[in-house]
């Protein structure tokens, strides 16, 4: 289970507690009443923000996320930004953990984003101090919600849809604030909560206490800031107690992280892990240096131009300061935490005949759904590459050498026949079927285009079992006419051999290449010489047959094994064009039959 | 402002929806330009001695990029 499973399960309870303690609170305190109240619209409108957008960045902020996090300073922008902008650190965390576990990006990276997310976070307590306090439900939260609604219902555009939650989300935690603030202000009538303020250190620590509770019952430290800072602009806590709280809902969030990380894998604990000796370090500088950063938080307000009484904004300053502090004392330490992290959670060691990348995870996300399958597709390909290069009889080794293939197929790798059922069931058959099952849960959460993309990977599957089960059949009269004392069916199993050997050291090398015109040259040149050489054998058959040089046994043997070989190359394009090749210009200049013909015939 | 120049304006601002046909034109013509590379950088081993071994696979090679510029061209043109 992941962190956002675990936090939506937790966080709706939550709302339907507070609404209900809101109720039971109306009769004797209407104002205790309206701060609960307030509370509870606060998370279902950062409920309605990220559910937003998730649907309005349709998979840009997945893509986002995976290209721009490759050097930690990258990693930590990136995480800052996205979470200031989709206010939501538990979502990037969901991300970066499906991301983790599918292997496209690194630990380090991961740990990046999550420390820039810590950052982006403090972007809620910007929002609440420069626009919460000061916008007029009716002038605004109600214009914003109303909108939310007809958006939709004009257009039919997922972006647009999107767009609208977050307008409703928006709405709605204006509106919590507002219920809050004004709640506050009535509760100070009847009740001073700011009499209860304690000086010293031993204040810090009961409020820093305070706040680290607070933040793990709301389970959001988003919440337990808006509701500080609401406090302390209506006066009901004090500046120096603010600070404690804002530093204790820091070290609160973490405990939710943990939590939420007891049934994650490894690669959750991992970041739960990080993320809580981050905040524990950062809160640790904070409580010992909070009189320091209250100066620099007066200094820098004097420059930015904070008023010396706006305390809800100096408080939104100092938990951006204390954040960006952390970040710069923690993560140039990020390459000691990973490898401390890497012992600490030793993954579960992968049988060779099971999926490597395929994690319940990222079902939830389409497009990591899409790629962890398309990783696990390679890795089947490796196990079947070497399958069919044993099969025919070759050594890998050779064969990714710069070894001339004449040479290659005389290095025999064995010289007994390889038992290809026994490592079709060992090395392909598992991972096969993890594919199929994992595709068929993750296509619930697709669109049509993920999906007809699922369709294609799932037949570049079925061929390269294919391919291993049409080398099976080629292995037997590979080896008996490789040895034949009749040269001529010798030279053309031999030449068959180099046709496979070549194509299969193409397709290989399109596995490692990234640059596309490289992708392009191979891939083409794959294609032409498969259909040259099955016209040229086919040439040669016929004149062998003519010419009597083979018997009739040989002739049919070298028919049948001429196609098995150009199936297997058939097979392995097939499988090379949907899952090395991810880009539809590509697809598009591809050589077709056409092509290949016309190529064929000026060669003549 | 009319709504649409309004919905066009906001779809503008946030890349909404990012011409298909601009960004494959645009994707196309740096495709064609690293085909240009690859076909300059062959045309070159094949005048050259050290690749006289290689010559008739260069040559080939050759050939593969020349159909593959004409197609992305052609592409080009339909799209224009």
């Amino acid at each position: 289970m992941s962190d956002n499973v675990f936090y939506t399960k937790l966080i709706t309870p939550i709302i339907i507690i507070l609404l209900f303690v809101a109720l039971v609170f109306l009769g004797f305190y209407p104002n205790i009443s309206m701060i609960l109240g307030g509370i509870a619209l606060f998370l279902i409108g950062m409920e309605y923000m990220e559910s937003g957008f998730k649907t309005f960045s349709g998979g840009m902020l997945e893509q986002v996320l995976e290209k721009f996090t490759n050097t930690t300073p990258k990693a930590i922008t990136t995480g800052f930004i996205s979470t200031a902008i989709v206010q939501s650190s538990s979502l990037i965390s969901v991300i970066v953990i499906s991301f983790l576990t599918a292997e496209l990006i690194t630990l380090a990276s991961a740990i990046g984003i999550i420390f820039g997310s810590n950052i982006g976070t403090t972007a809620t307590a910007w929002l609440v101090s420069m626009f919460g306090l000061k916008i007029k439900i009716s002038a605004y939260a109600m214009p914003m919600i109303v909108m939310g609604i007809i958006i939709p219902i004009f257009l039919k555009d997922k972006s647009w849809k999107g767009i609208a939650s977050i307008l409703i989300g928006l709405g709605v935690i204006f509106l919590g604030i507002g219920y809050m603030k004004e709640g506050f202000e009535t509760l100070k009538e009847g009740m001073n909560l700011a009499s209860y303020a304690m000086d010293g250190y031993l204040g810090i620590f009961v409020y820093v206490l305070v706040g680290a509770v607070a933040t793990v019952v709301i389970q959001s430290s988003s919440a337990t800031m808006a509701i500080i800072i609401t406090a302390l602009a209506t006066g009901q806590i004090e500046y120096a107690n603010a600070l404690a709280l804002a530093i204790g809902a820091n070290l609160g969030t973490t405990v939710t992280a943990v939590i939420g990380s007891l049934k994650s894998n490894e690669n959750g604990k991992r970041l739960a892990v990080a993320h809580f000796i981050f905040n524990m370090i950062t809160g640790f500088i904070a409580i010992a240096f909070i009189y320091q950063l209250t100066d620099l938080v007066d200094y820098l307000s004097k420059i930015v131009g904070i008023g010396v009484e706006n305390y809800a904004m100096k408080l939104a300053l100092f938990h951006t300061i204390f954040n960006v502090v952390g970040v710069v004392v923690v993560s140039p330490f990020i390459k000691y935490l990973v490898s401390f992290l890497n012992k600490l959670f030793i993954p579960k060691t992968i049988e060779v005949g099971q999926a490597k990348y395929l994690d319940d995870s990222v079902l939830e996300m389409p497009d990591v759904a899409i790629s962890a399958i398309t990783k696990e597709i390679k890795h089947l390909f490796n196990n079947a590459f070497k399958i069919i290069v044993h099969g025919i009889n070759i050594k890998k080794g050779n064969l990714n050498s710069d070894m001339p293939l004449e040479n290659v197929i005389q290095d025999s790798y064995s010289t007994e026949y390889i038992n290809i059922d026994k490592f079709y069931k060992y090395k392909i058959k598992g991972i096969y079927g993890q594919i199929i099952d994992f595709s068929t849960k993750a296509q619930i959460n697709m669109s049509p285009e993920n999906v007809e993309q699922l369709y294609k990977l799932k037949l570049a599957c079925r061929d390269i079992v294919e391919a291993v089960k049409d080398t099976k059949h080629l292995q037997k009269n590979l080896k008996k006419y490789s040895n034949s004392p009749n040269k001529y069916i010798k030279e053309q199993y031999n030449q068959l051999k180099i046709d496979l050997a070549e194509l299969l050291k193409d397709i290989n090398k399109l596995s490692e290449i990234t640059e596309q015109e490289e992708i392009i040259l191979v891939l083409s040149k794959a294609k032409i010489h498969a259909q040259k050489y099955d016209m040229i054998a086919n040439g040669q058959l016929d004149k062998l047959i003519r010419e009597k040089l083979i018997t009739n046994e040989m002739a049919t043997s070298l028919m049948n094994d001429s196609t098995y070989a150009y199936d297997i190359g058939k097979n392995l394009i097939e499988m090379a064009e949907v899952v090395f090749v991810g880009n539809d210009i590509v697809h598009d200049i591809l050589v077709d039959d056409e092509d290949i013909n016309t190529f064929l015939n000026k060669e003549k | 402002m009319g709504i649409k120049k309004f919905i066009k304006d906001v779809q503008d601002m946030f890349n909404l929806e990012l011409s298909k046909k601009e960004s494959k034109k645009k994707n196309l013509k740096e495709l064609v330009k690293k085909l240009e590379i690859k076909k300059f950088k062959l045309e070159k081993k094949i005048n050259s001695k050290k690749y006289k071994n290689a010559r008739d696979i260069l040559k080939e090679d050759y050939e593969i990029i020349i159909l593959q510029i004409k197609k992305a061209t052609k592409i080009l043109k339909k799209i224009d």
